[in-house]
Parts: C-alpha cells; structure tokens; sequence
C-alpha cells in the first residue's frame, strides 16, 4: 500500500505543477508575438523580441527584426502585403489573400484589434 | 482509500479549470477573404467548427462568383425573370436597399460592374494597371448601375432585374451578416469574431485602433461595446496609383470614378459602429461617396456612431465614441 501512496503523491505533485505553470502562462501577459498562418493553418508562432527570417513557402516570406514584423517577399500580383509595411503592435494584421498567408501580432497591447 | 478518492477529485476539478481556461482562435479563408475569431470558453473548439460551416454556406449563397449561388444567379438572369434566392440572401438584400435609398444611391451595390472595369473586384485585382478605362467604357458601365432596378419580392422570395446586364455584389454586406451570424453562435461566450474586416465584440467590450490611412500602425482608439459591431473603408486599400493619381477600390455610383477622382469627397478613411452588423460595411462606403458633410448627416439620420478622416488627417467623431488620439 505505502508504495501506491508514494505513486499517488507523485502523481499529483505533476499535475500541481502542471497546473500552476498553465495558469501563470494564461494569466501572465507573454508579450507580443508574431503568429503566421499559411491556409488557416498557425505555422509559425515566435516572440516578436526575436529576430528571424521565415520563408512561408516558395510564394512568402515573412521578416522580423527590431521588433517589427513585415512580408519581405512575395509573388503575388498586387504586392498589398508587401506594401502593407511593417506592423509591431498587438491587434495589428497583414494578409497575402493571393498565398493565403496571414501575419498577426498577438499578445495583450493597447488595443485588441485595429480596424482599417 | 479515501484520500485516494480525493487525489482524484482534485485532478478532475484541475482538469476543468484547465479546460475551461481553453483560448481558441479559428483562421479560415473565406469570402475571398480572411476570418479571424478568438473565443474563450469550454465550447470553444465545437462553436469554431459550426461557426466555419455557417460561414461557408453564406460564401456559397452570397458569392458573386461562386457558381450557383443567388448572387450568381442573379447576374447571369435576364430581365423581367424572377430568380429564387433564399431567406437569407433576401434579408441581405433587402438591407441593402435601406442603405441604398438611405444614401440616396450613394451606397449601391450594382456598381460591381464599374468595380471589374476598374480592376477592384476581388476577382479582377491586380494592383498594377496597364490601362485605365476610357471614358465611353465607365458609361457603358455607369449605364447598368441602379439598384432602382433591381425589384425584391419579400414574399415570393424572388428578385427580377428590369435592366440586362445589371449586376450586383453583396461583398461587404454578406460579410457583415455573416460575422452576426457567427456571434449568434458564439452566444454567451467572450471574444472577438473579425469576418474580412467586419469586427463584432462578443459578450465583452473591446478596444479597437482604427488603421493610421497614411502610415504604418493605428491613428487613435475606441471602446467597442459588447455586441457591437465596427467596419472601417479607406482609399489606401485595394488600390493603385496611375499618372500619380490615387485610385481605390471604392466607386462612386454617380461619377463612374473612384470616389475623390471625379468628385470633391475629401475623406480618406470612414469607421461606422452599428449593432446592425449587415448594413455596417455598406454606410462606411456610402460616406466615403458621400464626403464629410452628407456623410454625417447619414449617420446621424441611421443613428449610428464613427470616425470620419479627412485628407489632412483630421478627425471627426459622430455620435458617442470614447474615441482618443494617439500622441
Ligand atoms: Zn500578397
């Protein structure tokens, strides 16, 4: 018996902790990051402290540096990615509707969303 | 084995409070658009997936280029044949209408026409213009535009057309719809539901930045109450420059020409808040045709709220908006 005790107490220590750091990381702001999505899909998701150069795939790729996220290449025909500059603050977007890519700032900023 | 039957309790109810702190965010393309919804809640995950269906099958009743759908049919019908269309495009429709005869014709969404002649439509865009069209072209076009013509019956579920080759896109205002009817599912949980551009705050208040229209970042902010909806139109999307001039996706149905081109409309960026979420998008453009003063007077008379930007960058707020500069 004392065995399964020790097994017991072992268990729930793990999930004590486990649940004390999952609550800490959805209560504590995690600063800004820079999620990327490729069809929906969340490809790339990376501290926007860090500086990185990501290629989507052959059509996109996507810069960061700075602090500072932007599309630094992509095929597509109207360039409004490209065009759309570069964007650091939570809420903030840019979407290549032609390669299906889109770039986000999450995190808790100023704002939850910018409409426009 | 008592304590045993505790360890357990306290693991299930960790387990819940875990899965019941669950964020869920669905990404999707749709509309020829992208979808952005962040919902929190243990029901998350399953509203996202109801929420995509719904989603699709407006895209499929509402799409100006998705075969078979009323929209489609619609344009490809001749005068004088009623069309069938579903209860729910007929509620877009109709909607349309309102802000139609509202504006006098200043929001009309026959122009899809002129917006493919001028290479806008989400179909035609190319953002690099070899030509611009020529002046007998925009009349031809400019001739087909009138939603006058285009006669709903309410209770026959029927439209017929009194004019060949009128055609119509519900673009903005199907997307509008559709992210009401994504809240409506997602009814009684927390969030953010963004269909291309059309925000609705879902069962909390939200702070929203409105687009710098000539930079990069946000030019001020606002609280968007729960339930609420904002849709923001400008000249500096879907757009290109041509002999150095400007020209953006949105078209004036009295001048044939992007608005500004043609005429003196002297804004470049228009925010509406409705709890209307249909007709939200369809007033932003109706203003930015309209011009700054006419544009105030339509709100004010749909009693609605926004944030009007003129080409100097100065702001004007209609209506209750809690609206801050930023420094
Ligand atoms: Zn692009």
């Amino acid at each position: 018996m004392k065995v399964f005790k020790w097994f017991d107490l072992i268990v729930l220590a793990v999930f004590l902790a486990a649940a004390v750091l999952s609550i800490c990381f959805l209560i504590k702001p995690v600063g800004e990051r820079v999620e990327i999505y490729k069809n929906g899909e969340l490809v790339k998701s990376e501290s926007l402290s860090v500086d990185f150069v990501y290629q989507v795939d052959s059509h996109v790729t996507v810069t960061v540096s700075n602090k500072q996220a932007f599309v630094s290449y992509s095929d597509c025909i109207g360039q409004d990615c490209v065009s759309a500059g570069k964007i650091c603050k939570a809420g903030e977007m840019i979407t290549c509707l032609p390669n299906k890519v889109i770039v986000k700032i999450s995190g808790k900023g100023e704002v939850d969303v910018v409409t426009g | 084995m008592k304590i045993k039957k505790l360890f357990v309790l306290i693991l299930c109810v960790l387990c819940i409070v875990l899965f019941c702190a669950c964020n869920k965010t669905g990404q999707y393309l749709i509309f020829g658009t992208f979808v952005d919804i962040e919902l929190s809640g243990s029901d998350a995950s399953k509203k996202l997936v109801e929420i995509e269906k719904r989603l699709i099958k407006i895209e499929n009743l509402m799409s100006a280029t998705k075969d078979g759908s009323d929209v489609y049919k619609i344009n490809a019908a001749l005068k004088d044949t009623p069309v069938s269309v579903s209860r729910e495009t007929m509620q877009v429709l109709i909607c349309a209408k309102e802000v139609y005869t509202a504006s006098g014709g200043a929001f009309d969404p026959t122009v899809y026409p002129l917006s493919r002649l001028w290479k806008f439509s989400a179909d035609t865009y190319v953002g690099i213009p070899t030509t611009l069209p020529c002046d007998e072209e925009i009349l031809d076009a400019l001739s087909l535009v009138g939603m006058d013509k285009l006669l709903l019956d309410e209770e026959n579920l029927t439209v017929t057309k009194k004019l060949d080759g009128l055609k119509i896109d519900l673009g903005g205002l199907a997307k509008g719809y559709a992210a009401g009817e994504a809240l409506s599912i997602a009814d009684g949980m927390q969030g953010i539901i963004n269909v291309g551009g059309n925000i609705v705050a879902a069962g909390q208040d939200i702070s929203v930045g409105i687009q710098n229209p000539r930079g990069d970042g946000y030019i001020g902010k606002f609280t968007l109450n729960s339930k609420m909806s904002v849709s923001t139109s400008g000249d500096y999307e879907r757009r290109y420059v041509y002999d150095g001039i400007n020209y953006h996706h949105i078209i004036s149905p009295f001048t044939g020409y992007p608005t500004g081109v043609k005429d003196d409309a002297n804004l470049i960026s228009v925010t509406v808040v409705s709890d209307n979420y249909t007709l939200c998008d369809a007033v932003t453009t109706a203003v930015m045709v309209l011009g700054k003063e006419k544009g105030i007077e339509l709100i004010e008379k749909l009693n609605l709220k926004g944030v009007l930007i003129d080409s100097d960058l100065t702001v004007t707020v209609v209506g209750d908006i809690d609206f801050v500069e930023k420094k």
